[in-house]
């Protein structure tokens, strides 16, 4: 995508533009995915961040869920 | 001379034109045989089934059934005036087996559909049929509750008494007959199936025209790029598919709701207060951007694989001719990626239109769509025949577009790849 040296520089400012669009598309497109795997290690049964998680305390992070998931228990089952 | 009309043997002696038959019906009948399977699969998953919902829409018949005397006698009632003693003394014996048979509840069920109210006084009306005496049923019934004494009730049990309907498809519209046989709209602040049709097309519409301005520019980077970058952008495109699409809803619902991630990035680059924190789930936003998300797959990939065959020399060509590279890009390049707009635009409007959980978990009240009201009617209700006849609705609609498509673009100029 290496621009020839006598692009104008209008043009190679749109070209930087159009890059940029496209990275943040592809940032809206991806991003949702990663936010749910650290969530997959929530001490707390909300489907949000809690506060530990925000201040990365330890103490918030667990594997409850993936036991879950192995074991099977009562807490499963996301209903609409 | 002779010869000409001779007909032509073959060597066994049976005439060509029988012969050049007989293999071809064999030929005919082993190619039916080959697609057979996929006739018969076509059939059962997708003829049958649809065929089952029109039926479902207009048959009334349970009612019908379930009431014949009653609608005998109705048949010269005007339905202006309360039914006369022989009404009510059909009706009587027609619940007399009903209750016997225990089916009052499914009647009152069905009526209630027309008109609400029924369930309380037909239930009523069954512990008090017990001690009812013979004759004069017309006092006796009216005595029950003052709804039987009301005129309107009786005409909406007269509603029912055709054994095929269309009332489900003028409910859907938001529509009745009125008491003089005329097709009338229901007040204005009932119209609620009319404010999801608009709405779905609505959502429907502006996700699409969000996706294709989202999609144009990253499948045109994907057809430019050199392959291995390409290839690796085109994993980020596919990545979406290979997660369920429940769980990018719940991760759009983790990042819209009041405590999500995205209203805590506002508040803190300051764009908005802490206790001022914007609404953006549960409402049409929140529709809006998680089915463009979702969707936005669907309009890159038949885009891509149409840029993908258009030339680069095209547009160096265009240039050299004069063009600055917007012109070029504008006359020559844009023109024939429109196969590609047309297949993106025409998937995912027809996917948005039908969609379902993502308005369902994310949309809250003002963001679900007619999807929503048609799975509600299955489940909730029960009313099947009103969700088989709004579900048709949308079948309908959604052809419409397809031949208004047609009409304006042209099927043949659709590329999927």
């Amino acid at each position: 995508m290496a621009l020839p040296k006598y692009t104008e520089p209008h043009y190679r400012i749109w070209h930087y533009v159009y890059l940029t669009i496209c990275a943040s598309v592809f940032f809206f497109l991806i991003a949702p995915l990663f936010v749910i795997f650290p969530l997959s290690f929530n001490a707390e049964e909300f489907l949000s961040f809690s506060d530990g998680m925000k201040s990365l305390d330890p103490d918030a992070f667990s594997l409850r869920w993936y036991k879950d998931m192995i074991y099977g228990t009562k807490s499963m089952g996301f209903s609409c | 001379m002779s010869s000409e009309t001779q007909q032509i043997l073959t060597t066994d002696g049976i005439p060509l034109e029988v012969s050049l038959k007989k293999s071809e019906r064999k030929n005919k009948l082993k190619a039916f045989l080959l697609v057979a399977p996929l006739l018969l699969f076509l059939i059962i998953t997708y003829v049958f089934p649809i065929g089952d919902m029109l039926v479902r829409s207009v048959d009334d018949r349970e009612v019908t059934n379930m009431l014949p005397k009653t609608f005998k006698a109705m048949k010269n009632w005007d339905g202006q005036d309360l039914p006369s003693e022989e009404i009510f003394e059909a009706f009587y014996f027609d619940m007399k087996l009903l209750i016997k048979e225990k089916r009052e509840g499914k009647l009152s069920t069905q009526l209630n559909y027309t008109k609400n109210g029924f369930k309380s006084i037909i239930k009523k009306l069954r512990r008090s049929m017990k001690k009812f005496e013979e004759g004069n049923y017309k006092e006796q019934i009216m005595s029950v509750h003052k709804r039987w004494a009301d005129v309107e009730y009786w005409r909406a049990i007269k509603e029912r008494s055709n054994a095929f309907t269309g009332q489900k498809y003028l409910k859907g519209m938001d529509m009745y007959t009125n008491e003089n046989g005329d097709i009338v709209s229901v007040s204005e602040d009932r119209r609620i199936h009319r404010v999801l049709w608009l709405r779905t097309l609505e959502v429907a519409f502006f996700v699409t025209i969000f996706c294709f301005l989202m999609a144009y520019p990253i499948a045109h980077l994907l057809a430019t790029l050199p392959m291995k970058y390409s290839n690796l952008l085109m994993i980020c495109v596919l990545l979406p598919f290979w997660t369920s699409l429940l769980v990018r809803t719940a991760s759009w619902m983790i990042l819209l709701q009041q405590q999500g991630v995205v209203n805590d990035f506002f508040v803190w680059i300051g764009l908005v207060t802490d206790d001022n924190r914007p609404e953006m789930m549960y409402n049409k936003i929140g529709t809006y951007v998680a089915m463009t998300q979702i969707l936005l797959p669907f309009m890159v990939l038949p885009l891509y694989s149409v840029m993908k065959t258009i030339s680069p020399s095209l547009m160096r060509a265009g240039k050299s001719l004069g063009g600055t590279p917007f012109v070029a890009f504008w006359k020559v390049y844009f023109p024939l990626t429109i196969p590609g707009i047309g297949a993106g635009s025409l998937l995912v409007f027809i996917l948005a239109i039908g969609y379902y959980i993502t308005p369902a978990l994310v949309g809250g009240a003002s963001g679900t769509l007619i999807s929503n009201q048609i799975a509600f009617h299955m489940k909730s209700t029960l009313d099947w025949s009103f969700a088989s006849a709004m579900g048709l609705m949308l079948l309908a609609g959604v052809l419409a577009i397809y031949w208004l498509y047609n009409k304006l673009v042209g099927i043949d100029n659709i590329k999927l790849g």
